[in-house]
């Protein structure tokens, strides 16, 4: 694909001496949602890592709109044209408005003009009154919040989530993910999604690949993936009863039900 | 003299009491030891945070042949006995030695080096476990956001201010009451290369209980002080 934003083509990665992800292709266009779904210990956020450059390849490339990561961009101006939150909040010392500027700080930008630009996303992200607070004293949902504004304040072209939301509790991770979506649908960026729920996978994702043990399973919509998943393994992930292709008979029926009801829960998050 | 007469404990006590004197009036020798040691100890001790600490980081961060050997090298350099240290030291700066051509022996330059090496293991190996108590993330989140190397040492740096601060006064601590090394490497010269140490061995061993006294309450308050900060520190950090 010419236009993509984003292009890796056979990355592999190893990690603790056994390989944690097998050669792998993928792809991301500009304002396109890709979700990465799969169960714990797939390679999820290996994948999240080596595409964000943080992890050594053991093989292939990287590349941003037609440049190759360590060839004709490094790492540095990479990482100045992406944006990564993680599970955890991963603050650092200061206050939420200290936190919010840093990776504009890192880039050079004035006091000023960095708080030109954090303030309104301090306000998008709802956190405008605690700019002054100390970053000890936020909850979790708080903290996920000025972990989020420090990533879209840098306006990236590669926004990469890796379970932002795992550690929220159900209530706060609905309305963030309500939020998030509203975000993704004005700014104009790629954005690489890890998670393990489907009903977020569903809420934010133009695309979604199933992965595991570092292998890619399936690609397609989320409809896609779990109205017609290609293998009884897929199936068993999604936890969908119906298998596309008959060659794949042992599929569980009982976990058919649960199909339904994260469908379900995609129209109530999106309420 | 039995340990229980009457002369044995007024002599100490007239010895404490012009130590305390000799303190309070500003005694310009006593005052001059002390300035002496702790412009000796303070400098080596942040000449290894100059490089000790980035070592910690290279150490920390970079997955090469040895890299355990080095760690354990320097978990051995707490144990590193001064005298030894002193004698290597005094070895290589003889006149005919290989840095003889530097003049340094008998020097206080010769015992900030005596000192540094002293204290840099101590101040690598806290940099070292300060670090691998970080989440691991946090410096692939902060190369996330776009910091360059020296950026990212900064911004982590940062983030472990207080222990790289106990580690500090720990280094300082150690060399500031060390004797071995600061004896070998400086001569205990007036004026020059005596510090409280070496000055407290000198007065003890000519009779002069008072001044060794008023260098040892000095040297007790230095360490106590540093103790004291360290706790507080510890204290404090757990609460942050």
């Amino acid at each position: 694909m010419t236009n993509a934003l984003l292009q890796a083509s056979g990355i592999s990665v190893c990690r603790g001496g056994r390989v944690a992800l097998q050669p792998t292709d993928f792809v991301a266009r500009t304002g396109e949602t890709v979700g990465i779904y799969g169960p714990n210990g797939a390679g999820k956020t290996t994948l999240l890592l080596a595409l964000a450059g943080l992890l050594p390849l053991v093989s292939g490339t990287i590349a941003l709109a037609g440049r190759v990561l360590g060839r004709d961009l490094t790492p540095l101006a990479y990482h100045r044209r992406i944006a990564a939150v993680f599970q955890q909040p991963l603050l650092l010392h200061g206050t939420v408005a200290h936190n919010v500027g840093l990776g504009l700080a890192l880039r050079g930008v004035g006091r000023y003009e960095r708080w030109a630009r954090v303030e309104p996303v301090l306000q998008q992200l709802r956190i405008a009154h605690l700019a002054d607070r100390n970053v000890g004293t936020l909850s979790g949902g708080e903290a996920q919040r000025t972990s989020l504004a420090r990533a879209l304040v840098l306006n990236p072209e590669i926004l990469y989530l890796d379970e932002p939301f795992a550690a929220l509790d159900q209530p706060t991770r609905r309305r963030l993910v309500r939020e998030l979506a509203a975000v993704l649908r004005t700014q104009r960026m790629a954005t690489v999604f890890v998670t393990h729920d489907l009903a977020e996978a569903s809420a934010l994702c133009d695309r979604c690949l199933i992965l595991d043990a570092g292998v890619i399973l399936q690609e397609g919509s989320p409809k896609e993936v779990v109205d017609r998943p290609q293998t009884a393994r897929i199936a068993e992930i999604v936890g969908s009863e119906y298998v596309s292709n008959d060659a794949a008979p042992g599929v569980d029926p009982s976990l058919g039900s649960r199909a339904g009801a994260i469908l379900d829960s995609k129209g109530d998050l999106l309420t | 003299m039995g340990a229980g007469s009457w002369d044995y404990w007024a002599e100490i006590g007239q010895g404490f009491a012009d130590a305390v004197l000799l303190l309070v009036t500003g005694d310009p020798e006593t005052w001059g030891i002390i300035r002496q040691s702790l412009s000796i100890s303070v400098s080596a001790t942040l000449v290894s945070m100059v490089f000790g600490v980035p070592l910690g980081f290279w150490i920390a961060y970079s997955r090469f042949p040895g890299r355990g050997l080095l760690l354990a090298i320097c978990n051995t350099g707490f144990g590193l006995p001064p005298v030894v240290v002193g004698l290597v030291l005094s070895i290589l700066l003889l006149r005919h030695g290989p840095l003889g051509y530097l003049n340094l022996r008998f020097t206080p330059y010769a015992m900030v080096i005596g000192q540094f090496i002293l204290s840099m293991p101590i101040i690598i190996n806290l940099t070292v476990v300060a670090l691998q108590q970080l989440d691991p993330k946090l410096r692939l989140q902060i190369k996330a956001l776009g910091a360059s190397r020296w950026q990212t040492v900064w911004l982590l740096s940062r983030e472990i201010r207080l222990p790289l601060l106990v580690a500090y006064m720990a280094g300082f601590g150690a060399v500031v009451s060390e004797v071995g090394a600061s004896q070998m490497l400086g001569g205990n010269l007036p004026g020059s290369t005596r510090v409280l140490t070496t000055a407290i061995v000198m007065e003890t061993g000519m009779g002069h209980y008072d001044r060794a006294m008023a260098y040892g309450i000095v040297l007790l308050l230095l360490v106590a002080i540093v103790v004291g900060l360290l706790t507080w520190v510890q204290q404090s950090g757990g609460r942050r």
